[in-house]
């Protein structure tokens, strides 16, 4: 595969897609380039897995066009497909057959001969770390390999877009990290990555540039240098409370130099100009309010605070 | 053509390595037509054995003709006739001695029968409840005697009336004992068993390839399959695909089982063949439309199970249905019936053709449901 990094390879335009009364891609443009990692941050029911169904065709939408590697994605079409390597949310592997036998499968699936899967698969083994137990029926796999299987699966046939679709959901930490390390591999390589998350720490680590997609708009994006900036010099401040949580937060609404307050389950976050400094009186609030309070971490500006920011939402909500 | 082929292939991969299709398809209906067998008639034997007495409390010229002409059936068509004392107690004999039926000619059989403008002849018939099916052939010899005994009576009155001189029909003739198994007139019980447990049976294992449709929506698979560069339309037909091999594999795996154990003629194997390929198509076309339909495999299991036995105990599976009436035309819209009339023609045939008529009913029924099930399962290849 030869790729020229900054080359266009995926652009999505306009992009609709109701179901029913919902509209879960509301105008959904982007483009990702050659060897770049495009994120798509939001929180859960934001749109991302509907904009990644329609760019892996998938689904088809309502309006607007998905190009990948210079063909048009449709769902009834085939044209395009083999440039894309699709990495679903869920464990889409069979548990009856051993990880060999899954690869060798989809190999077969997207055309490639005997002669050269069987190199393939040996490298994707070795890659996810299953070259020893390539044999073993992936129902005997835990967690952790069963999602690195999953990712291999994706990459299997050298795609020149990956999408992946929240792939560390119910990862322990080594495997996530492991995931991480692959996805950065894979882009240092030229490949195009689009990576959905609702994880501010992996979108910060992985993505060149960062969508901020939210009840089906992309609202923001950029690099992270760029959407932090978007939001000036406020700090992040969460502060775990225990009692009336939504109580609290609405206390804080309209202190000067708040800009923005969310409540999360057991916790306020704060979005202020200078927070160091408005801290004691938003303590000093809180306390009024009846409520007790736990760990303060004070944060400087990050994508959850853009977030935040942008929507007057917690990412985790 | 290569994407139906690698999916169909994956697909049997994992169906045979899952012992339920052993279990299900070949296992199940072969302990099941063993047991039915043993039940119910005489395996292997090749013939239905039924053994009746009679019990003659008349004692008249006329019974004693009759009970000659019954006892005379002793031996033939797997008929045994025993001849009881005249006052013993049916039912007491039936309870001790396990006949299937007893024939009760009554005490004033005679002269009824030969009274001057006498009724028409009524001989009593005591069944045992355990044995229906024997008990039904014993009602069809009585059926048989008191309608050759009224025709008897008549002619005679009538050429009394008419002067002329005729000769005294004998009883028994007439009486047929061929068809004991009202459903067929070729296969014995233990190879219509086998053959109705394998037509029934191949509906279940037939869902091992539709309903993993829903199985790879469920587990994720499918998205990976829509992603894939192939044509939706093959993994649907590989779903078909793998349902029709299955149940082809499994339902020759018991015909031939039979031939070999139970020592059943099926008649010239092309036929059979032909049978059994209309009878999968059938049973891929309407477990489709359920696995297109239901929204979870769990769901189109239970309703296909449903549908499965239904069928079967309409189309014969169980029990031999007439094809007569309601009953009947409901019976010929199951592939059951035909598949099973079909085994029955082949059975006493000298050329497979015989099956071309059960063969295209059939095909119009896999035709008809085959069309909106392909139509159901295409609106299934959704994310």
């Amino acid at each position: 595969m030869t790729v020229i990094p900054g080359t266009r390879l995926a652009e999505a335009s306009g992009l609709h897609k109701t179901f029913g009364d919902i509209h879960a891609v509301n105008d959904v443009s982007l483009h990702i380039d050659a060897g770049e990692t495009y994120g798509l941050l939001g929180p859960n029911g934001a749109g991302k897995t509907t904009t990644i169904s329609i760019l892996a065709g998938l689904l088809e939408a309502d309006e607007g066009t998905v190009m990948v590697a210079g063909e048009r994605i449709r769902p009834r079409s085939t044209r395009g497909r083999a440039a894309i390597g699709l990495v679903p949310q869920d464990l889409a592997i069979y548990p009856d057959l051993t990880a060999e036998e899954n690869l060798k499968f989809f190999a077969a699936l997207y055309g490639m001969s005997r002669r050269d899967s069987a190199p393939r698969i040996a490298e994707v083994l070795d890659v996810i770390g299953l070259t020893d137990r390539r044999k073993d029926r992936t129902s005997k796999y835990s967690g952790g390999m069963k999602r690195r299987l999953n990712i291999g699966i994706g990459l299997l046939h050298s795609p020149r877009l990956l999408i992946l679709d929240e792939p560390t959901v119910g990862v322990d930490p080594q495997s996530r990290n492991a995931i991480l390390e692959s996805v950065e591999t894979l882009s240092g390589e030229g490949m195009a990555v689009l990576y959905t998350t609702h994880y501010m720490e992996e979108a910060e680590r992985l993505c060149d540039r960062i969508g901020i997609i939210d009840s089906g708009r992309v609202i923001a994006e950029g690099t992270r240098a760029e959407l932090t900036a978007s939001i000036g010099e406020q700090e992040r401040i969460r502060i775990e409370v225990t009692g009336q949580v939504a109580d609290a937060a609405s206390r804080l609404r309209g202190l000067d130099g708040v800009t923005d307050v969310a409540a999360e389950d057991d916790a306020v976050v704060v979005l202020a100009d200078d927070g160091s400094a408005r801290l004691s009186a938003i303590i000093e609030r809180l306390a009024g309010a009846g409520a007790q309070i736990g760990s303060i971490d004070l944060a400087r500006p990050d994508l959850e605070a853009v977030f935040l920011h942008l929507t007057g939402k917690a990412l985790r909500e | 053509m290569s994407a139906v082929v690698t999916i169909t292939a994956k697909d049997l991969k994992e169906r045979l390595r899952d012992k339920s299709f052993f279990l299900l398809g070949i296992l199940t209906p072969l302990v099941l037509a063993f047991v039915l067998d043993l039940v119910m008639g005489d395996l292997g034997e090749g013939q239905l054995e039924v053994d009746i007495a009679v019990v003659d409390a008349d004692g008249s010229v006329v019974s004693s003709q009759l009970r000659a002409g019954i006892a005379g059936l002793d031996g033939e068509g797997g008929l045994e006739v025993t001849v009881l004392d005249a006052d013993a107690d049916p039912d007491a004999v039936i309870d001790a001695d396990g006949y299937d039926a007893v024939i009760v000619i009554p005490d004033d059989f005679g002269d009824r029968v030969t009274a001057d403008g006498g009724s028409a002849p009524e001989l009593g018939l005591v069944e045992n409840p355990d044995r229906p099916v024997q008990a039904g052939v014993a009602e069809s010899i009585v059926v048989g005697f008191t309608t050759n005994i009224e025709r008897a009576r008549l002619l005679a009155r009538a050429a009394d009336e008419l002067g002329l001189d005729v000769a005294p029909v004998p009883p028994a003739t007439g009486i047929e004992l061929d068809r004991v198994w009202p459903g067929g007139e070729g296969l014995d019980t233990g190879a219509r068993m086998m053959a109705g447990m394998a037509v029934m049976f191949v509906f279940f294992t037939v869902q091992f390839g539709v309903t993993t449709l829903l199985d790879e929506k469920k587990s994720g698979t499918l998205t990976r399959l829509l992603a894939a560069p192939i044509r939706r339309d093959s993994i649907t037909a590989a779903k078909g695909a793998v349902s029709f091999l299955l149940g082809v594999l499994a339902t020759m795996i018991l015909m031939v089982t039979g031939t070999l154990l139970m020592g059943a003629d099926w008649g010239p194997w092309l036929g059979v063949s032909a049978l059994v390929v209309s009878a999968v198509l059938t049973a891929v076309a309407l477990m489709a439309i359920v696995a297109g339909i239901a929204k979870t495999s769990e769901g189109a299991s239970a309703a296909q199970a449903i549908i499965a036995v239904g069928l079967a105990m309409l189309g014969g599976s169980w029990f031999p249905v007439s094809g007569e009436g309601l009953m009947g035309l409901l019976a010929k819209m199951t592939p059951h019936y035909w598949f099973l009339n079909g085994l029955e023609d082949l059975t006493d045939a000298t050329t497979w053709t015989v099956v071309g008529r059960p063969v295209l009913a059939m095909a119009v029924i896999a035709v008809v449901a085959g069309v909106p099930a392909a139509v159901l399962l295409r609106r299934r290849l959704r994310p």
